[in-house]
């Protein structure tokens, strides 16, 4: 299906923080300079990230079903692939010529799965290995012998050849180290089969900084880092979907706000009704959502968005730190959010 | 908070080898918690709300799930707050074949109820047909108002998986909350969902089957009791229950997880019912129910027969075909009437009387009824479930007492199909049983009316104990109700024309219309379908006219043969005020009751007390509404028409000839309309005193006491016990103590006449009423002062202001009253 793309651009959008209101004494948190939206008719987009080489976002369809593809001045939409289930956690090669994935291969009843190698701009399956059920949606590593897809299942880590990426420095080790993910909680890696949880309760969606030695979390509504130098992970503030900027100086992070059971408008109601009933029609929605960013020390928190109704989540980093680009929950865009300063 | 919901029940199973889920995953959403409650209930109260509600429902799914081999992950495992957009993410990531968000609904207005699923607006196929089984499902576990599946944009049902969100029921409604309440309920609610991810997995459920049910025993305390049950498939998980709650072994109870189950040491604690659950890889089952009986010392068998039972031909209590003594409640009518003449479907009973326990123990009632069942227990409701049903028992307990009987009272109605009602019980001590006859009595009389009676000496006070309650039908037997035969037939069903009324003929005027119809157009207040209808018209100058609705020679039912012995009760209508009795003929008949008995012999009037020119009935009918009217025919005063105002039978039974219809309003157009005939059989009371009391004298057939206390009798109260019995077989018999007091006349103990003022005093009895009288000379007139006065002593006193120079003379008198009841 041909998809027709609009493109909207904003310089400033009121209700996003102002840079001169957030300077303090400290390095100034970054704040935004400008918004641009990148329209998606008829697809509500999630999970979005920046390629490497920033030429193009990529996003999950809706249900997970495919990956699109953009550019970041809204041209050339299309998807790189359709295959179900696709596009939840779908990762870039470091050399943005590669996307793999975890792929449905049934579409109803049990599970199945295969990790799918796809190859830019035409979405060509490079590899296909089928997985079992138990196998997470696979991310790169890479290492002396270059680059390599890997997941973790029940019995392993089912993992792809290593592949050359001369544009990568070859490290001495591998990169990022594998979080084992147990009853939807992350554990220290390494620990062979003692599992120990980085925090109490439930953790995860895990996000590395780009040195590999540091990651961030969401440690059930809030956000966690755990940095290996003490056995449990730090939690800085309440928020989800951490990301590390490129730098690692920052992270950018969603708070959301639901469940809102307000009071009745007591003019709603009448004799035959009770005021501490409510209307459940009212619910089930999130409320507020806006991205703040915060040093993984747990200073300088910074509110980036505060636009009541305007529900910003899911924020991704561009290649060179300078711009966020998020999604609006329900909404058939993108967003990029052009940060005045980033300082550390 | 969350947390006293959770008997987690199904906590603890293990999954069965042949698991249907295996290799699927679903994640179940319980929604809200911590310092979300979600919708109130409609108690306002701060326990339990919808996050309480729906996280047991979520543990029970899961557990569900877990025994059939389903992977499952909840978003929420106790009370704590979870954000949507974490369930949504842990949703994606754990990617479940099912993801199922669970909620109850609330609103404003506390009369919406019902049930609804939601999917995603921009959901797909799967998340549709995933809606659509769940709100199925749910509606199958309870059929509440079908709000339908709908479609949101819910945070959590933008989840990858396929989605879904459903709202069980309001509880914002109070039914619909007083459901969610019930552990069952929520159970049900479980099972509901867990056939609808079943469903959308493909997964055919079956369910184990059991080779060995367990079965009821009776030990005496102390003694170990066993049950064992037994089945053919592999791989099954057992759990016994007892009331339907899970039991787990401890130092007298092993073998709950096994199919023997062993109790030591019983006690009447342990006491009820037993039943094991068997859990495979689809539905699971559960056993039989077999009782445990502790035995106790009975009382002394009760002597009882039965119940009252009052069967109607309607479903509302109407058209009453007979009424006889049910020895039980054990019936299992199937497509068939109860008896000739009733419908098979569309009727109903209502059963009276008092059971008698024969332990003091909680019993249990089980009704079992296909449809609709009420039960009462010394008037209060026990059981309610008016509604139409395949054969389903509903259980209630209520303590009672050894020997003591308390009054029952059942009513049932069939709606179409199949027609079962059956009334049982069960207590720690007895076993479960259709409630034997030995147990159950008919309604006995009550008596109210006066605890005292007061009156001067030499005196006559006059009075009666009133009935209360009485079972006046000993029973019935249906005569003719018109429902087969034809509208419209003409001068054709028990009553002939009014034309053909012999002697009468002369006040008709035969100008205008003149019919005996059957009809299906009834006035309001007769629920029946066919009545017949006569229409006349009495001439505008006839003197004392009458009408004789006579039944000679109709081609049905005409002479119809009745006991003279019993009563007859019908329904009748009329347009202008109506004066009603019966002629019979003294055929001496021995037919059947209904055949046709002929026109041979002499006919008397009866139910009425004087004869002018024509009879003069006592039966007084309004128009435009439905009366029922009971001739009690042995007791009925009777006049002559062609005989010799003496009723007699050599055979007991003879002839209804007539309906005599005496006009109480102004001649001119006449309309009646009669149904539902019936032969009854009255009960009546017959009065006595339990010992004999000088002074006191009781009517046997009306209990009129006459009590004259002698002079001198005064001051002590006097006991009188009045008993009445009725009629049924076994004969019932009521007592009512009054006591007695007589007053003597008042004896003045002084006067004072001084500043002013006149007193008196005089002896008086406690109790008692007293009138002060004045007058100008002895021979009055005397003038009462008010207000009367009440004696609370032995001595009372009055005074009143005289003016000087002035005579009166005063007067104390005893008022003649006795004291009513209830003082």
């Amino acid at each position: 299906m041909l998809l027709r793309l609009l493109i909207c651009c904003f310089p400033w959008v009121p209700g996003l923080v102002p840079a001169q209101q957030t300077s303090t004494a400290t390095p100034a948190a970054p704040t935004v300079a400008s918004v641009k939206q990148i329209s998606l008719p008829g697809i509500q987009p999630s999970t979005p990230q920046w390629s490497p080489d920033g030429q193009w976002l990529s996003f999950s369809g809706p249900k997970g079903n495919g990956i699109g593809l953009v550019k970041p001045d809204g041209t050339a939409l299309r998807w790189l692939t359709r295959e179900p289930g696709s596009g939840l956690r779908h990762a870039w090669a470091p050399d943005s010529t590669r996307v793999v994935c975890r792929a449905r291969t049934v579409t109803t009843g049990p599970r199945r799965y295969a990790i799918l190698t796809l190859s830019l701009p035409d979405g060509h399956v490079e590899s296909r290995v089928e997985v079992d059920r138990s196998a997470l949606p696979p991310f790169w590593q890479h290492g002396p012998e270059g680059i390599r897809w890997i997941s973790q299942n029940s019995s392993g880590t089912p993992a792809g050849p290593w592949l050359p990426c001369p544009a990568l420095p070859s490290p001495e080790e591998i990169r990022p180290p594998l979080l084992p993910w147990r009853n939807q909680q992350l554990g220290f890696p390494a620990l062979g089969n003692d599992f120990q949880p980085l925090v109490p309760g439930r953790s995860q969606d895990p996000h590395w900084n780009a040195a590999g030695d540091r990651v961030v979390f969401d440690a059930a509504d809030r956000i966690a880092c755990w940095d290996g130098s003490s056995p449990q992970a730090m939690v800085l503030c309440p928020g989800q979907q951490p990301a590390f900027s490129p730098d690692g100086h920052w992270i950018a992070y969603q708070v959301t706000q639901d469940h809102t059971h307000a009071p009745e408008d007591p003019a709603v109601h009448t004799a035959s009704t009770l005021p501490h009933l409510h209307d459940d029609r009212t619910n089930h929605q999130i409320t507020e959502a806006d991205l703040w960013v915060i040093r993984p020390d747990g200073t300088g928190a910074g509110q980036l968005t505060a636009t009541p109704g305007i529900l910003e989540v899911e924020p991704a980093w561009s290649p060179d730190g300078r711009s966020l680009l998020c999604r609006l929950e329900g909404a058939e865009s993108l967003t990029i959010l052009r940060l005045k300063e980033v300082s550390p | 908070m969350s947390g006293r919901l959770l008997p987690a029940i199904w906590l603890g199973l293990a999954a069965p080898a042949a698991a249907q889920f295996t290799g699927t995953r679903i994640m179940i959403d319980a929604g809200h918690g911590g310092t979300d409650p979600g919708s109130l209930g409609i108690d306002g109260a701060a326990y339990p709300n919808e996050e309480d509600f729906v996280l047991d429902v979520a543990w029970r799914l899961q557990a569900r799930l877990k025994a059939a081999g389903a992977e499952v992950i909840l978003t929420r495992t106790s009370d704590a707050t979870t954000s949507l957009t974490t369930r949504r993410d842990l949703a994606n990531l754990e990617d479940p074949d099912i993801f199922l968000s669970i909620h109850c609904n609330s609103f404003t207005d506390t009369a919406t109820g019902g049930t609804e699923t939601y999917w995603w607006t921009g959901g797909e196929g799967a998340d549709q047909s995933l809606a659509t089984l769940v709100q199925s499902r749910l509606l199958e576990s309870f059929p509440l108002r079908d709000r339908g599946i709908k479609q949101a944009n819910f945070t959590v049902l933008t989840a990858n998986p396929p989605s879904a969100l459903a709202e069980m029921m309001f509880i914002s409604n109070q039914a619909e909350f007083n459901l969610m309440s019930v552990g069952a309920n929520r159970e049900a609610e479980s099972l509901g969902l867990y056939k609808a991810c079943a469903d959308f997995l493909g997964i055919g459920l079956t369910a184990p089957s059991f080779s060995l049910q367990p079965v009821s025993t009776t030990r005496s305390p102390g003694q170990t009791a066993s049950f064992t049950a037994g089945s053919p498939d592999p791989g099954l998980s057992w759990q016994w229950q007892r009331q339907g709650v899970d039991l787990s072994d401890g130092p007298r109870i092993s073998g709950s997880a096994s199919p023997s189950l062993t109790l030591a040491n019983v006690s009447l604690a342990d006491a009820g019912f037993y039943s094991v659950r068997l859990t495979g890889g689809g539905l699971p089952v559960v056993s039989r129910e077999a009782q445990l009986v502790i035995s106790s010392p009975p009382t002394a068998p009760g002597q009882g027969n039965g119940l009252r039972a009052w069967y109607y031909n309607n479903p509302d209590f109407s058209a009453l075909q007979f009424v006889r003594v049910d020895s039980t409640i054990g019936f299992d009518w199937q497509a068939a009437a109860p008896a000739s003449p009733m419908q098979p479907d569309t009727f109903s009973v209502r059963w009276t009387g008092q059971v008698e326990p024969r332990f003091t123990q909680p019993y249990t009632f089980h009704a079992r009824t296909s449809d609709g069942v009420r039960l009462w227990l010394n008037g209060a409701v026990l059981i309610d479930r008016w509604q139409d049903q395949t054969p389903m028992e509903v259980s209630a307990t209520t303590p009672l007492t050894a020997g003591h009987k308390v009054d029952l009272r059942m009513e049932y109605y069939d709606g179409a199909g199949d027609a079962v009602a059956e009334l049982s019980w069960s207590s720690a001590s007895q076993l479960k049983e259709i409630i034997p006859a030995s147990q159950l009595h008919r309604p006995p009389p009550v008596l109210g009316g006066p605890e005292e009676v007061r009156m001067a000496e030499g005196g006559t006070a006059v009075f009666s104990a009133s009935v209360t309650s009485f079972d006046p039908l000993l029973a019935s037997q249906t005569l003719a109700d018109f429902e087969t035969f034809t509208p419209g037939s003409s001068d054709l069903v028990m009553f002939r024309r009014p034309a053909l009324a012999g002697g009468t003929l002369g006040f008709l005027d035969t100008t205008q219309t003149e019919t005996t119809t059957v009809t299906s157009i009834l006035p309001e207040g007769n629920p029946s379908t066919r009545a017949l209808r006569a229409e006349w018209t009495f001439k505008a100058d006839a003197v004392n006219p009458w009408l004789r609705f006579s039944t000679s020679n109709a081609p049905n039912l005409g002479n119809p043969v009745i006991d003279f012995r019993k009563g007859l009760r019908f329904d009748i209508w009329t347009a202008q005020p109506m004066r009603l009795g019966l002629g019979l003929r003294e055929t001496n008949s021995t037919g059947a009751i209904g055949s046709n008995g002929g026109t041979t012999g002499t006919t008397e009037f009866i139910g009425v007390p004087t004869l002018t020119t024509r009879p003069e009935p006592s039966r007084l009918l309004s128009p435009s509404v439905w009366h029922t009217v009971d001739f009690d025919i042995p007791r009925e005063p009777v006049q002559p028409f062609t005989g010799n105002g003496i009723l007699t039978s050599t055979s007991g039974k003879g002839v209804l000839e007539q309906l005599a219809l005496v006009p109480d309003g102004p001649p001119g157009p006449q309309l009646v309309m009669v149904d539902n005939f019936v032969i009854t059989d009255p009960n009546y009371l017959t009065w006595s005193l339990a010992a004999p009391v000088p002074g006191v004298a009781i009517d046997p057939v009306t209990g009129a006491v006459t009590w004259q206390p002698a002079a001198g009798s005064g001051g002590q109260p006097i006991a009188i016990t009045i008993q009445s019995t009725d009629a049924g077989t076994p004969p019932l018999t009521a007592t009512r103590t009054i006591q007695l007091i007589a007053a003597p006349p008042p004896e003045i103990l002084s006067t004072l006449a001084a500043g002013g003022r006149f007193a008196l005093s005089w002896r008086s009895a406690a109790g008692a009423r007293y009138r002060i009288e004045s007058a100008d000379s002895p021979a009055g007139p005397w003038v009462t002062q008010l207000p009367l006065l009440n004696a609370t002593g032995p001595q009372l006193s009055w005074s009143a202001p005289i003016a000087p120079g002035t005579r009166a003379f005063y007067r104390v008198r005893l008022e003649f009253q006795q004291i009513p009841a209830g003082r």
